[in-house]
């Protein structure tokens, strides 16, 4: 299948928020409690329409815990959007939203969009954060948000495709520079910018915060 | 393309004379390959004098790193060098073919070059010569030709080892290597004065190539130290009459005439050994085709074989240096342990990662498209292997795995595996008494073949040190009861916490939690964990409670549940009631599956740590073996920015255990744990070389299945930043459509 851009995602937040439930839903359309512990990371992918074009997102499913920080940051790179993800019904992982944003600004390029997603929306019943704290938190941080239920499929095509659609809109505008692969954009089937070199490559002169080359490191 | 300027020139040209002291060939008469040259005395002033005046050249990166190469630290400073020469290389892009270069007048071109091309004159890894491959067209008559880098530049490593040992032989190595240079230069051969060239791709090792001339005399073997064979041998082919042989797919017929009788007889002489002959229409007064092997085809063979096993031994020998250099110089995975063992685990859990990167290697996603160099091969595409599986079409990286390769593979002629261990012949390695009579022998047995499930409780007690092997059957259960009585202990300490001290310990509330929640996602697709709530996950929640409350320093973190479940799942095989357990059956197996597991974590807890520096060690390591061990999956991975060997991160943590079918996990992990004899892995030549050899027999049978295990291997290979490669090879594919 042929698409006109490839954007690279990153899923982040605390352990057991539904990253990987999310990721499944939005790919494969089907809800499994049952899920093996994400160790590292795991992949998905889907294409999607924008616009009469063709996207295809390439998303990066993190492990959560602080163990694997170190490598999870590494993931960072080259993304152009994250969804940030909080459980609504554990206080703890909205509390620690502060320093997943922190990682993420540190370590991700500046352009990356970032939605702000507070999972779990159908166990309202046991809610420990309310929607407007995630409104606020949001606005704060110049983020978007949405509420999502990775178990009914509740706003799960939204946070993925609005994300999409912003990062488009940033391409639109001319806040990226599509040949650069450091904002997670790959131009794809036809399009122009492939001359820039192999992926990874360091190219002197353009913004690449997180491109060492790690050989000789 | 015209490059440089005169003055740069004269530098080059000082440079191409200090390289060559005695001159050429015309000087040279040692042997009977020096003379090959005597016919073309233009083309070898033409060498000397215009030698290459490519741009890079005049500071070819590849040059300032052999002429740094005097280290104090032979082992360390090796690989650390090494690496920056094929980084150097690479960036560099050296490797090119139809330069085009103008060298010696009108009529001579350089039509291939090939930077850090090696001979290895002795079996000696130290001392090894780099020099420059290249071949030259002149008067529409191609040469082949190798010669060293400058005399400084040789790799002198024997010389600093000889004096830290404290004997005066520095001189000594510096003189050998010398000669050697000029000994082993190949000075412009034509091309018809070579009858074959014998290509080896090992799955594990360098590759390189073997030249045999028309006289029947093999050349040193030349090693290819970041590939490059596949555009050697397609440039020659654009240039000469190049037949792959009918026989040997590795060996590739030069001046191979039209008569059937000589290319069926070549054919039949040469499966085995390249024997030369005369050259086509020559009148020959000696046939080595007369009758059976000639005396010299026979030294020929015997010489091949000597320099296969040298070379072998070399490999080996550099892969435990590399290994042995980095634990030992890292002291990480030691840090945490009383024992050696540590060191041995993540040695031997390190090489089974560079096994297994060696075999995911066979089907390295393709990138074809994307090769760094300005020329992209054209023959890639043709000849290339392809893969097809889940995550899309894969070029089959040269030289990897493969049923060729493996039929090359010295290991795959060894003896079938013995079957698992059953329980009656665990009982034969027990004296009257219980005692283990032969420890070593048992770790063999386990190693070679396995453990039947009946007798793995045993065995794994035996092997993860719960158990001395000299004690007796009466000691052992005494410590059985002894261990149980202490997990009681430490479980209460947990059970009996008051609601208000549970409220008070933030952290382990939250510790709690988690495994609650990872114990839900642990080996659910096994019977053993299907269902939620039961016996099972309790006994498993409750092992992981009581560890964190065992290493309070460590506690919980992810990926203890998966090295948890396999014991568990183990210890609760050796009570034969299936279903429900009674409360104090149920005590025994949760608290012997709760020892192994904390065994195993003294051994593993280094991966564990969140500064991750033990993690990071190993994959240090792992890139150095693959770089050693696979050079075009270094250069592949190197080329596709993902030296940090982060995909391997999984393999590492969870010694491979997501990797495989659980039962497979089984077996593998007990043959890790059976190592080698002895501690010090990395000391003893055999020991290394044994893990290896089990690494590759190993992923040999794991691929009984192959495609399911090819893209079981995929699937993992996806893992952490090797997605970039998949995403890049899908991204291809996608564009391709």
């Amino acid at each position: 299948m042929s698409y006109a851009y490839l954007f690279k995602y990153i899923i982040i937040g605390d352990t057991g928020v539904g990253k990987s439930c999310l990721l499944l839903q939005f790919t494969d359309k089907r809800f499994q409690p049952v899920h093996d512990l994400t160790i590292g990371v795991e992949f998905g992918a889907r294409m999607i329409n924008i616009d009469g074009k063709q996207i295809k997102l390439q998303i990066w499913d993190t492990a959560g815990q602080e163990s694997f920080r170190s490598i999870t940051r590494s993931y960072y790179r080259g993304a152009a959007g994250a969804l940030l993800v909080y459980d609504i019904t554990r206080r703890e992982t909205f509390e620690h939203l502060a320093s997943w944003l922190e990682d993420a600004r540190q370590h991700a390029n500046p352009n990356m969009t970032i939605m702000l997603i507070g999972n779990k929306a159908d166990l309202g019943h046991r809610r420990a954060v309310s929607t407007e704290e995630g409104e606020q938190f949001a606005k704060e941080h110049g983020l978007v948000f949405l509420e999502t239920s990775a178990k009914t499929a509740l706003n799960v095509e939204e946070a993925f495709i609005n994300t999409a659609r912003a990062i488009h809109g940033k391409i639109q505008s001319g806040v990226f520079d599509v040949s650069n692969e450091s904002y997670g954009i790959k131009v794809g089937y036809g399009a122009g910018g492939t001359g820039a070199g192999a992926p990874g490559t360091v190219r002197p002169g353009e913004p690449s915060p997180q491109q060492t080359s790690s050989c000789c490191s | 393309m015209e490059v440089q300027g005169p003055e740069v020139r004269e530098g080059l040209l000082c440079t191409a004379q200090d390289r060559l002291p005695g001159g050429i060939s015309r000087e040279g008469s040692m042997t009977g390959r020096h003379e090959l040259g005597r016919g073309y005395p233009n083309l070898s002033a033409a060498v000397r004098d215009n030698w290459l005046p490519s741009e890079g050249l005049a500071s070819h990166p590849l040059d300032e790193h052999v002429a740094d190469s005097h280290m104090d630290e032979p082992l360390l400073a090796d690989i650390e060098d090494e690496y920056e020469g094929v980084c150097a290389a690479n960036a560099s892009s050296d490797e090119y073919s139809d330069v085009g270069e103008d060298v010696g007048g009108a009529d001579t071109e350089v039509v291939f070059v090939k930077e850090g091309v090696c001979v290895f004159p002795t079996a000696s890894r130290h001392q090894r010569i780099l020099g420059r491959l290249s071949l030259i067209k002149q008067y529409n008559c191609l040469f082949i030709c190798w010669l060293p880098y400058a005399a400084g530049a040789v790799q002198l490593e024997d010389a600093s080892g000889a004096g830290q040992r404290g004997d005066a032989g520095g001189g000594n190595g510096a003189v050998e290597s010398a000669k050697d240079r000029t000994m082993y230069a190949v000075h412009p051969i034509p091309l018809s004065d070579v009858r074959a060239i014998h290509k080896h791709t090992p799955p594990l090792g360098q590759h390189r190539i073997t030249l045999t001339l028309a006289t029947g005399v093999s050349l040193p073997s030349l090693h290819f130290q970041n590939g490059g064979i596949k555009s050697f041998l397609s440039c020659l082919r654009e240039h000469g009459p190049l037949v792959r042989s009918a026989d040997d797919p590795n060996t590739y017929l030069i001046n191979d005439t039209t008569d059937p009788l000589q290319r069926s007889l070549f054919s039949l002489e040469l499966t085995d050994v390249l024997v030369g002959r005369p050259p086509a229409g020559a009148s020959s007064t000696y046939s080595p085709f007369a009758g059976p092997l000639a005396a010299e085809g026979d030294m020929s063979l015997r010489a091949q074989l000597s320099e296969l096993v040298d070379r072998f031994q070399q490999l080996t020998q550099n892969a435990r240096d590399t290994a042995s250099s980095l634990f030992s110089g890292s002291m990480l995975m030691g840090a945490g342990g009383p024992m050696a063992e540590p060191h041995l685990t993540a040695a031997a859990s390190t090489a089974a990662a560079a096994a297994a990167t060696a075999a995911a290697a066979s089907s390295t996603p393709a990138t074809a498209a994307a090769p760094a160099g300005p020329a992209p091969d054209p023959d890639s595409r043709r000849s290339s292997l392809e893969a097809s599986t889940d995550l899309g079409v894969f070029e089959l990286i040269e030289g990897g795995g493969g049923a060729a390769a493996a039929g090359g593979s010295p290991w795959s002629r060894a003896r079938p595996p013995p079957p698992p261990l059953s329980l009656a012949e665990l009982h034969t390695f027990f004296d009257a008494d219980g005692r283990m009579t032969n420890f070593s022998e048992f770790k063999q047995r386990v190693h070679d073949g396995g453990v039947e499930a009946e007798a793995r409780p045993e065995a794994w007690k035996l092997l993860l040190g719960l158990h001395a092997p000299g004690s007796t059957r009466a000691e052992r259960q005494e410590e059985v009861e002894q261990r149980r009585a202490a997990f009681q202990r430490l479980r209460s300490q947990w059970r009996t916490m008051l609601p208000g001290q549970e409220a008070k310990c933030s952290k382990w509330r939250e510790r709690r939690t988690r495994i609650d929640k990872d114990v839900r996602r642990t080996d659910r697709g096994l019977r053993f964990f299907a269902r939620e709530k039961s016996q099972a996950h309790n006994m498993l929640r409750e092992m992981l409670l009581t560890y964190e409350r065992y290493n309070q320093d460590l506690g919980y973190v992810q990926g203890q549940s998966d090295l948890a479940a396999p014991c568990l799942y183990v210890m609760r095989s050796a009570v034969a009631e299936s279903g429900q357990l009674a409360n104090a059956d149920a005590l025994g197996v949760e608290a012997e599956a709760f020892w192994c597991f904390a065994s195993l974590m003294e051994r593993m807890e280094a991966n564990f740590c969140s500064d991750s520096r033990a993690m990071h060690a190993q994959l240090l390591a792992l890139r150095s073996l693959v770089q050693l061990l696979d050079p075009p999956l270094y250069a592949h991975l190197e080329a596709h920015d993902c030296l940090n060997f982060f995909f391997c991160y999984r393999w590492l943590l969870l010694h491979f255990k997501r990797e495989f079918g659980f039962e497979e996990v089984l077996r593998l992990w007990e043959a890790i744990w059976s190592g080698v004899p002895g501690l010090h892995l990395y000391l003893e030549n055999w020991d290394f070389d044994g893990m290896l050899k089990f690494c590759v027999e190993l992923s040999g049978r794991l691929r009984l299945e192959p495609l399911l295990r090819d893209a079981d291997l995929l699937a993992s290979y996806a893992a952490g930043a090797g997605r970039d490669i998949v995403a890049t090879a899908m991204a291809g594919a996608a564009a391709a459509d």
